[in-house]
């Protein structure tokens, strides 16, 4: 009997944990979108007035100290900021994913709402990574030129987001957080069942 | 639902395994669109509705009737 009621509670704070979770993540994530599709949309702005006056000797085109290349720096730094936030996201659809598979039969754990919202948070920064995939990261000529003069036998960071290799990277990520997650509940329920004492040795490891 | 109907309901309910219980139990909670919704629910029923204690009851017995319910 104690066994199923350490079982029955582990899966509520599961459920628990894991809608907290993406409450939580979902808000500052959602700022974090905000800010990187204004950065984008400014981006976006620049490249076209670039692209209207890439010829002008004025602007130092095509030099290392030139407009263009401060440009390419803040391209490339967006799309370090996007990789790394759609990393995370990846991240938390595979805890998601995992935890409805193996605790609860495949049944989605998380209430609709919760759902409604990280989906529209997933989509939204999936279609500013294309946006930017098709507008700014294939480099025009002039800054293929000078890559290729200011490299000095480095290469440069290629400036695409390559998703599917972003969704194999997070595999570790995900199972940590999964075994994260699978441990508060733990502790929850012995806690809950007058075992506080294991309770804390569970999340001994994360202190 | 009648008392007649809603008896055989909570016969059928009873006698589950831990992960039955909490499968059973998020399809009711989810039918909620989120955790406010639910809890501001929760609060309008009597303490025998409250989670916990529902899926106790559940779970103790199917523990102490085995032949109930198992799929």
């Amino acid at each position: 009997m104690w066994q199923a009621y350490k079982d029955l509670l582990f899966l509520f704070f599961l459920h628990q944990q894991i809608n907290g979770k993406v409450v939580s993540e979902e808000r500052h994530y959602r700022s974090q979108a905000m800010l990187s599709t204004n950065m984008l949309g400014s981006l976006l702005r620049e490249r076209s007035l670039y692209d209207r006056i890439g010829g002008n000797q004025v602007l130092h085109l095509g030099k290392p100290d030139g407009i263009d290349n401060r440009f390419r720096q803040r391209v490339a730094h967006w799309r370090e900021l996007a990789q790394g936030f759609l990393a995370e996201i990846y991240t938390l659809r595979q805890v998601i994913y995992s935890i409805n598979s193996r605790y609860f039969d495949g049944q989605e754990s998380l209430f609709p709402a919760v759902v409604n919202e990280f989906d529209q948070l997933s989509t939204l920064v999936e279609k500013a990574v294309d946006i930017y995939s098709d507008s700014l990261a294939a480099e025009p000529d002039y800054l293929a030129r000078l890559v290729v003069e200011t490299k000095d036998g480095q290469d440069e960071p290629p400036l695409t987001i390559d998703p599917a290799a972003l969704i194999e990277g997070v595999e570790g990520a995900a199972l940590e957080q999964v075994a994260y997650l699978v441990d508060m509940a733990k502790a929850n329920a012995l806690d809950i069942l007058g075992e506080p004492e294991n309770a804390v040795k569970m999340l001994e490891r994360y202190v | 639902m009648s008392g007649k109907i809603k008896g055989r309901v909570e016969k059928l309910e009873s006698g589950l395994t831990p992960k039955q219980a909490i499968l059973m139990w998020l399809q009711e909670a989810h039918a909620f669109n989120g955790i406010e919704e639910y809890v501001r629910h929760l609060k309008t029923q009597p303490d025998s509705a409250a989670p916990l204690h529902k899926l106790s009851n559940q779970v103790r017995r199917g523990e102490t009737n085995p032949e109930g319910k198992t799929t």
